[in-house]
């Protein structure tokens, strides 16, 4: 042991791991050994992973995204789409609601942005309506990127005689955390042969940085028109994703389909056999799925509104047959009918309702808006913050837990040319790449890199898909670029040229 | 060395890197796996067990906690945590404290490599890099250009 009070590296990073991310990234500063640390994508997964393991995280947040929504009054004051971040709360400490400065490349534009899904500290965000450019984003680190196109594109990979109708994505992590994954679905009309509706799903995989089609036979249910309702859309529990789709038959009834991001695996679920269940949420309720739904009645002394939550229990015995079980019916206060927007905190059983509509009067950008949390352990509705912006409230609640984890796969360079410097190779190995430029408006001239080996490519079948993937109309700047790349103590620095 | 108590507890006798000795039941020692995996060897048998690398009064700190640990079951886990609290308050500071979590890791004592390593990141968290570095003697090698960078980059973090 060295001299009294001495630090060594491995018990700086016992430290470190527990330490909340604007910490570590202030401690960057501290010196090298503790800058290079904290950069690793080791230490951000294994940060990442304890932050999950403990029983409640340090921070757990939850994140709204707001639009231009055509329903709204839009002729009093004009509220910027942003994100609110919403955090705090821990052991009944103050809850502290912020806007997070969106990177003003994901918000400028004219089309309508929503967050997909949030998972590992990233947050994937939607900006337009085909689904075609997709960002990803850590608010943690300000690091963001667009993702490369997908393959199913107006005019890739779809045929001349199909109409794409509408555009699914889902995203989330799976359920070892290891990978995270944008699903695509695309719905399509086909004219040939007669009309009908078919579907494509697709997927990218941040730990591969690429898009791929998904090999289950089963098909996504094909729905024709993107659904009115934001947030209840998708929910991701352990590793699978749960979406509430209308049966293509029967319209009225509608049945759950399930996606699992490890496997790339589509299946369905029944909804629960409540009618009145059609125009339910999902949620997640003690670790389960569940679904709320909220409907009006009357009575004589007035309109009122009832709450019920359905939850798929596990069965019991072998058969694994899972079943919806009516956990209650609860009344919200007053005649407000509120939408569920999401789950607050991560496997915590309350749920946030907006206080949406109110009878007979206009809503206004300037009311003030009312969250409410729902607690099923004691089947009360609670106020939870007020007179904040009601507009950033508009959209889905997402569950998010900061992260230090990059937006970029591991292997992917993100590097801008001007700042690569070849190194004097001294140690460290220097190995032959072939990489795609431009994915990245952030810097014009970002390397994406696809495949890099210590020997020369070779007659594998990588670089013909990268020619491919790079001819695809559609992408900023197709650019192929060839060089060297050494690694310099965990950091990838690379030297080339590039291509139109 | 092996004593055998009144109620038929074995003792072992461990040393300190500045020839202390200590005599604790094998069960209190035993929460180190380090020293578990010494008896096991057999190498209590003979003497006391030594331990270079952890200083008098530091192992007396480590030992009072092992104590409280391997006596107290499971339904006063409350009460321990308060325990724990009292327990790292006591240390003081953090040179304290980062000699009992090098101790800790030497004697691979989980329950107390947390409590102290989530007491020092505790500590640091709200601290500047420049306090950071003061804690620990850690010399800033950044070049100015490099320091700026690497602040820029992190802006955020610091306002």
């Amino acid at each position: 042991m060295g001299a009294s009070g001495e630090l060594v590296a491995d018990m700086v990073e016992e430290i470190l791991l527990r330490l909340p991310v604007e910490s570590l990234l202030r401690f960057k500063s501290v010196s090298k050994q503790w800058r290079d640390l904290i950069s690793s994508s080791r230490f951000a997964t294994a940060h990442h992973r304890r932050q999950h393991s403990t029983a409640h995280p340090s921070v757990s947040c939850l994140l709204s995204y707001a639009t231009h929504d055509q329903d709204w009054n839009r002729s009093s004051t004009e509220v910027d789409p942003g994100v609110t971040l919403i955090s705090g709360g821990e052991e009944g400490g103050g809850i502290r609601a912020f806007d997070l400065d969106v990177p003003p490349l994901i918000i400028t534009s004219e089309e309508s942005k929503t967050i997909v899904g949030c998972g590992k500290g990233l947050v994937c965000i939607r900006s337009d309506v085909e689904g075609m450019l997709n960002y990803l984003w850590n608010p943690a680190t300000r690091q963001y990127r667009r993702l490369p196109p997908p393959l199913f594109g107006p005019t890739s990979l779809m045929l001349e005689s199909e109409e794409v109708t509408n555009v699914i994505l889902g995203f989330g992590c799976t359920a070892n955390e290891n990978d995270c994954k944008l699903l695509r679905i695309v719905v399509v009309y086909r004219y040939d042969d007669g009309r009908w509706l078919t579907s494509k799903a697709e997927i990218f995989s941040l730990s591969s940085g690429l898009w791929t089609q998904v090999k289950d036979v089963r098909k996504p249910v094909p729905e024709r028109y993107p659904q009115t309702s934001s947030a209840g859309a998708c929910v991701v529990l352990k590793g699978v994703l749960y979406r509430l789709v209308k049966k293509p038959v029967l319209l009225s009834s509608r049945l759950i389909q399930s996606f699992d991001f490890e496997d790339e695996v589509f299946g369905t679920i029944d909804a629960p056999p409540d009618p009145s269940c059609c125009n339910g949420e999902l949620v997640v309720c003690k670790e389960s799925l569940a679904m709320l739904s909220a409907h009006r009645k009357v009575n004589p002394m007035g309109c009122f509104c009832e709450i019920e939550m359905w939850v798929l229990m596990e069965g019991e015995g072998n058969d694994n047959h899972r079943r919806w079980t009516k956990l209650f019916t609860c009344k919200p206060p007053g005649s407000s009918f509120p939408n569920a927007l999401g789950n607050w905190q991560l496997s915590e059983t309350l749920f946030l309702f907006q206080n949406a509509k109110r009878e007979g009067v206009q809503v206004t950008c300037d009311d003030p808006c009312v969250l409410y949390l729902f607690d099923p352990l004691l089947q009360k509705v609670k106020k939870f913050i007020t007179s904040y912006k009601r507009r950033l409230f508009g959209r889905g609640a997402h569950c998010f837990v900061p992260s230090l984890v990059s937006v970029y796969a591991q292997h992917e360079v993100n590097t801008c040319i001007p700042h690569i410097v070849p190194q004097q190779s001294s140690s460290s190995s220097l190995n032959l790449f072939l990489a795609r430029l431009g994915w990245t408006e952030q810097h014009a001239h970002c390397l994406r890199l696809l495949n890099w080996k210590n020997n020369p490519i070779s007659s594998d079948e990588q670089p013909s898909k990268i020619l491919k993937h790079s001819s695809c109309p559609g992408n900023a700047n197709p650019l192929i670029a060839f060089g060297v790349m050494e690694e310099v103590s965990g950091s990838k620095r690379a030297f080339g040229f590039g291509i139109t | 060395m092996s004593i055998t108590t009144e109620n038929n507890e074995k003792m072992i006798t461990l040393m300190s890197s500045d020839g202390e000795e200590f005599v604790v039941e094998e069960a209190v020692a035993a929460q180190s796996q380090t020293i578990k995996h010494l008896i096991e060897d057999g190498c209590s048998t003979e003497g006391s067990i030594p331990l270079p690398n952890v200083t008098g009064r530091v192992l007396s700190e480590v030992i009072q906690y092992c104590k409280k640990h391997s006596s107290s079951d499971d339904k006063e886990e409350k009460e321990l945590e308060a325990w724990d609290a009292e327990f790292v308050k006591a240390a003081d500071d953090h040179v304290a404290l980062t000699d009992l979590m090098m101790a800790a890791n030497f004697l691979d004592i989980k329950g107390l490599l947390d409590l102290v390593a989530q007491t020092l990141a505790n500590m640091i968290t709200g601290k500047s890099p420049e306090e950071v570095r003061r804690m620990w003697n850690i010399k800033n090698d950044f070049t100015p250009e490099e320091a700026e960078k690497v602040r820029k980059e992190n802006q955020w973090a610091f306002e």
